[in-house]
């Protein structure tokens, strides 16, 4: 009896790539999805696309709540259509220097900072 | 050498004849009295006090305190031999060249002279305060063995460096009276006259000359000193209440047809607590916080305005120091991780510290002294003090701190928060230098100035003022090296005016 060229083949180290390659998708996918999961979610707001250029959005919210509440006339919509321009070709750290710079500083209580940087920490307050 | 006098052994009535008398042994007294020690001029220096602290001359100072709330008068000088540098801090800084300059908008500024007319006449000075070598703003020979100084981005604040006057064999500021009193009882032609109150300064009947001093003691006794020549020299607040006082030909006192004696006193504010500094890397030299030991001296690093950003501005000289480590609140841990993850700097390390102040006061003619119906022990009549401060002193140094924290994120070093808005906030916070300046001040027009460019009291020709009473613009620099650099000057003027 003559043996078939399947028979060649062992079932064994067949079935081992299968399993180490499904191993390493899951793994890459877990590695992938997991920061997604753990990162802090925000509920959606009309700001998130400039939100996302804030590194701490949490210490940012609080510095906009003082912000807010030294402001109370504070127009949430007109700030983020002026960041939307500002930012729209422009890196953060490139405007906030274009900030200190010209000198465009806002004191939060008593704290000087950035006006670009205030108003996104007022507007990470707002979508908090 | 030879003891001091005392005025207590002088006899009722006696009238004494020199050349020159100088009233008051603080530093101004002693600086002239040893600047004039090897010419052929009889100097007499009267000296209210001895040699150490007695209350009952003290109490002589006493006074009334009206409008913004202040220092007694009785507690912010010392009236014996060495006057104020026997409780002095040792602080020495040239005033900037600003300071002399006439700044439109600011009323009433300006010296009758530059900056460049002390300066042959600043390192004599510092001589006499022991505040080692002249190098004040040479940041090289400092930074260059004791560490960087704080990175600031391009703009209008900068480090500059205090020296420190220290005695002999130890770190204490040099005591002048201590100090100097060998050097004064060496001086052929000096006599100095210890417990010797002078009470009036007594013009000719045609108000254009002195005349003579009264003398007097504690104990009752009174004479007469008839000097050729008399420099006063007791200070920013005695200078104009002698003046004032003595108006027996002219009603209004000495040197005052114009009411400028005793007005734009001035003494700077020293806020505490004005600001918190963040370092975000949390590095910071030594000599920012606590004076080092180097070249000779003792020095120390403050933050300052330029002479442009000043000017551009309308900011006048206050400085920030920088004092002790605190702790941020909640806000203030948010601020800085928000500040410093947005200009992606890692702030791990971050330290805060509390930022102090010398602040200047603009000139104001409302903050003045004036004679009150008291009397003291001699029948001197006592002083009220005005005390002002107007919001624009506190906004203009609020300005100069905002600067320093665009600088400081510019360079993404650190960020600032200022921690007094509201006047009241300010008030709570304050202190002062007990640098009494302004009320003879110095200006070629009388009807601007109580003294001419050359100290000479106006249509008084034989009275000088010496001493930061006499400064018409203040500066945030301590005023003793500047004040004896200042009567160095006038020492050169007397000689002038003896040899001629």
């Amino acid at each position: 009896m003559t043996q078939s060229w399947k028979s060649a083949i062992s079932r064994r180290p067949v079935l081992s790539g299968l399993i180490a390659a499904l191993g390493l998708a899951i793994a890459g996918g877990i590695a992938f999805e997991v920061p997604k999961l753990s990162r802090r979610r925000y509920k959606p707001s009309p700001y998130d696309d400039l939100l996302a250029n804030l590194p701490d959005r949490e210490n940012a919210a609080r510095i906009g709540a003082a912000v807010i509440a030294e402001s109370p006339a504070f127009d949430a919509n007109r700030t983020a259509r002026a960041l939307g321009k500002s930012l729209a070709d422009n890196s953060l750290a490139g405007v906030v220097s274009a900030d200190l710079a010209q000198g465009r500083m806002d004191e939060v209580h008593g704290w000087l900072l950035p006006q670009t940087l205030t108003q996104l920490c007022a507007l990470a307050a707002k979508a908090s | 050498m030879k003891a001091f006098l005392d005025a207590r052994s002088i006899p009722a009535g006696t009238v004494l004849d020199t050349d020159l008398a100088i009233i008051g042994g603080g530093p101004a007294g002693i600086a002239l009295a040893l600047a004039l020690a090897n010419t052929p001029i009889r100097v007499l220096l009267l000296e209210s006090g001895g040699e150490a602290f007695e209350p009952q001359t003290q109490a002589l100072y006493a006074g009334s305190e009206t409008g913004t709330p202040y220092l007694k008068l009785e507690n912010s000088r010392l009236r014996y031999l060495g006057g104020s540098s026997n409780h002095w801090g040792g602080w020495c800084r040239p005033l900037d060249a600003i300071d002399f300059e006439q700044r439109s908008w600011l009323p009433h500024s300006g010296w009758p002279f530059s900056r460049t007319e002390l300066e042959p006449y600043f390192s004599r000075a510092q001589s006499m305060c022991e505040a080692g070598p002249f190098i004040y703003d040479d940041p090289a020979k400092w930074t260059q063995s004791f560490g960087a100084s704080i990175p600031l981005g391009e703009g209008g604040v900068y480090t500059t460096y205090m020296q420190f006057s220290k005695t002999r064999d130890s770190y204490l500021p040099t005591h002048f009276g201590e100090r100097y009193g060998g050097d004064l009882k060496r001086v052929p032609n000096l006599s100095v006259m210890l417990h010797a109150n002078v009470t009036g300064l007594r013009l000719a009947t045609n108000a254009r000359s002195l005349d003579h001093l009264d003398v007097a003691t504690l104990q009752g006794g009174r004479f007469t000193v008839r000097p050729k020549y008399t420099v006063l020299a007791v200070g920013g607040i005695e200078n104009a209440r002698l003046l004032l006082a003595s108006n027996d030909v002219v009603q209004a006192g000495v040197g005052n047809g114009h009411d400028l004696v005793g007005r734009f006193f001035a003494d700077p504010p020293i806020p505490g607590d004005t600001a918190t500094m963040v370092l975000f890397n949390g590095a910071i030299s030594n000599y920012y916080q606590q004076p080092q030991p180097a070249f000779g001296a003792y020095f120390r690093a403050a933050l300052t305005p330029h002479d442009a950003f000043k000017n551009r501005h309308a900011v006048l000289c206050s400085l920030a120091t920088i004092e002790g480590e605190v702790q941020l609140d909640g806000l203030g841990q948010s601020a800085v991780a928000a500040t410093a993850s947005t200009l992606g700097i890692d702030a791990a390390n971050m330290r805060a510290f509390t930022v102090g102040c010398g602040m200047e006061l603009a000139p104001d003619p409302e903050r003045r002294l004036t004679l009150s119906d008291e009397r003291d022990t001699l029948g001197m009549p006592r002083l009220n003090l005005d005390m002002r401060i107007s919001d624009s002193d506190f906004a203009r140094y609020r300005d100069t701190l905002k600067e320093l924290g665009r600088q400081l994120l510019a360079a993404r070093t650190g960020m600032i928060r200022i921690n007094h808005k509201s006047r009241e906030s300010w008030l709570s916070v304050m202190d002062w230098g007990n640098h009494h300046m302004g009320t003879t001040r110095m200006h070629n027009d009388p009807r601007q100035g109580v003294v001419d460019a050359n100290s000479q009291v106006h249509g008084v020709s034989n009275l000088y003022v010496a001493g930061s009473s006499v400064f018409p613009t203040y500066g945030a620099s301590n005023p003793t090296l500047n004040l004896i650099a200042l009567t160095l000057r006038l020492a050169d003027r007397l000689k002038m005016v003896f040899r001629s």
